[in-house]
């Protein structure tokens, strides 16, 4: 297995570095230097930014609800986080444009009741409202084991003690949750850092995204130089991001 | 003035009965201790008094008010718990200022009693570590300062030194003694160790089954159980089961397996099936032809030497074997001495009624 995944990584690097088999930088040189890759790369960190973003926000009350719930519910509730998970990202982003389409359920709704219609696919809204949904269970899943993780007895105690629920939150709950938010942060960044099929299916010409660009260099201008580089860059961003969730999940108990 | 007052009180957890129908009072300034087996219902009674679980019939008072519906927060209580419960994420000084932040004190003012209950559990200079930076023993002491700085009219204390090692466990009951008498506070205090219960307490409530075994002082509880459970669950005992075969004002005459045995007079009738317990530090080794009340000769099976004290196992000719506590001296018994006589005083000898059900 590691075999599999070596080689052809080997190559990508040795591909980056080498044009024709001749060592050369030329392949980073011209991508800093080119202007659609510094706007994908913005545009790339942007998208995954707001999306992991708004994922968490949405993921925090989710996981604090299956949290307090009992092990039969909960069991229940992970199913239901779960399925969408097992759900294939390109068979969502199909699902998105029938529900956000111009002919899609809202705007069909919308227009039935007369109202003003949005357009919801081929633009940044689509791609955020497609890869939040895909990012949500990656976000709940290390918020829920951190929320699980937390002594029930501190809650306990600051009821005991006089504290009303949402001081309880604020003062215990959340703070002690930070390092789970943190971690489900960096996967969320990286997973979407990745993201192929949703901008291409549900963005437009401004929402491409880097793996959108090594497509673009592989198959449009046959340029797998300038695509290894890209590559090589997105390893290296996600591999840091990856080692820094790791020191997170290092020091998670002492938080 | 009474301080907490359970009415009737029960818990069911569907066909199973955590707490059977209990009535119990605590006075102020009273160190009351729940000692029992785990699956007494111990810390099942004090929830309820916190709050946490509410009863599923019967009413509780606290401070004279009927609390049972009130939330645990509205209770005004403190509680310790065994691991502690201090928020990992807080300095002490804000750990123990964390109640007082909650009942809106000034700043100013709350500086003046975290230092004053530092003060008391000999934690000065510590205000500004976190817990995870003491000793057990320590942080247990400020969850306790947690509790002492917003002077409740109850303090529940639910198995709070079951995780340290021995030693520190003996130092913090002195210390939490101390405080008893000092503070003058009221604590209902949650255990299933015995010595602790005893050392503690002004008065133990010995649960089992979600009921009351017996309530008393631990001098009650040690000398006078009132069941066979209550002699067995504090200090050690002998138990035999005999017959009343002669009950007059002077003494009372029993017989069983291993012969005649004397007690002290009791209200059983004659011919009365009982219980009797003997502790094995009331029984001593006999020399030839010495007589103290109750003789019995028997085979000296094994000899355990604990330091300080060293005990006897002997079979009886008839009858199961009996232990025998004794402080080591250097005449003891040698394994394999074979035969031997043992004995005690009629005082000894504890007549425990049977009662249908236990």
């Amino acid at each position: 297995m590691s075999l599999g995944f070596i080689v052809p990584l080997g190559f990508i690097f040795f591909r980056s570095f080498t044009i024709d088999g001749v060592f050369t930088l030329e392949g980073f040189r011209s991508l800093l230097t080119s202007p659609l890759f510094v706007r994908v790369f913005w545009t790339t960190l942007e998208i995954s930014l707001i999306a992991s973003i708004v994922a968490l926000a949405v993921g925090y009350p989710v996981a604090l609800h299956i949290s307090r719930q009992s092990e039969r519910v909960r069991s229940l509730y992970l199913i239901m986080v779960l399925l969408p998970f097992w759900t294939s990202i390109l068979v969502k982003s199909y699902a998105f444009t029938v529900i956000l389409g111009d002919a899609g359920l809202i705007n069909t709704a919308l227009r039935a009741l007369r109202l003003p219609q949005f357009e919801m696919i081929f633009n940044r809204f689509g791609v955020l409202a497609a890869s939040t949904n895909f990012l949500v269970p990656f976000a709940v899943f290390p918020i829920l084991a951190n929320l699980l993780a937390q002594d029930p007895n501190l809650g306990k105690a600051a009821e005991v003690m006089g504290a009303g629920p949402l001081r309880i939150f604020w003062r215990i709950t959340f703070p002690l949750s930070g390092s789970g938010v943190l971690a489900g942060f960096i996967l969320t960044f990286v997973l979407s850092l990745g993201l192929f099929a949703t901008p291409a299916l549900l963005g437009g010409r401004h929402d491409m995204m880097m793996a959108n660009l090594i497509d673009f260099y592989t198959r449009d201008t046959l340029n797998w130089n300038a695509a290894s580089a890209i590559a090589v860059i997105l390893l290296f961003t996600s591999a840091v991001l990856l080692l820094l969730l790791n020191r997170v999940r290092g020091t998670e108990k002492f938080a | 003035m009474t301080v907490v007052e359970l009415k009737g009180v029960s818990r069911k957890y569907g066909n199973i009965v955590a707490l059977d129908c209990l009535d119990l009072v605590v006075e102020k300034g009273e160190f009351l201790t729940l000692l029992g087996p785990s699956g007494s219902g111990k810390t099942t009674l004090l929830n309820i008094i916190a709050g946490m679980t509410p009863p599923s019939s019967g009413r509780v008072e606290i401070d004279g008010r009927d609390v049972t519906d009130m939330p645990t927060r509205q209770r005004g209580l403190g509680m310790v718990f065994q691991n502690y419960a201090l928020m990992p994420h807080m300095t002490v000084f804000d750990n123990i200022a964390f109640p007082l932040r909650v009942r809106r004190v000034r700043e100013q003012e709350i500086r003046i009693r975290v230092a004053e209950v530092l003060d008391i559990v000999n934690l000065r200079d510590l205000g500004g570590r976190k817990p995870r930076e003491l000793s057990g023993g320590q942080q247990q002491r400020v969850a306790i300062a947690r509790c002492l700085v917003y002077k409740p009219s109850l303090i529940l204390m639910d198995e709070p030194l079951g995780a340290l090692d021995k030693k520190l466990r003996e130092q913090l009951q002195l210390e939490i003694k101390r405080l008893h008498s000092d503070l003058g506070v009221t604590v209902v205090y949650v255990t299933h160790d015995q010595e602790e219960a005893l050392t503690l307490s002004d008065r133990i409530c010995l649960m089992n089954t979600g009921r009351i075994e017996q309530l008393g002082t631990p001098h009650e509880l040690y000398f006078a159980p009132e069941t066979v459970f209550g002699a067995q669950f504090l200090g050690e005992s002998n138990v035999l089961t005999a017959t009343v075969s002669e009950s007059s004002s002077e003494e009372t005459v029993l017989r069983c397996s291993v012969g005649t045995i004397r007690a002290p007079t009791t209200s059983v009738a004659t011919g009365a099936e009982v219980t009797i317990v003997v502790r094995p530090e009331n029984i001593r080794r006999l020399a030839p032809g010495e007589c103290i009340g109750n003789e019995l000769s028997g085979e000296l099976i094994d000899t355990t030497f604990v330091g300080g004290v060293t005990r006897y196992y002997v079979r009886p000719d008839n009858g199961s074997v009996l232990v025998l506590k004794e402080l080591t001296n250097r005449t003891a018994w040698a394994a394999g001495s074979g035969k031997v006589r043992i004995g005690w005083s009629a005082e000894h000898t504890l007549v425990i009624q049977n009662i249908a059900g236990r």
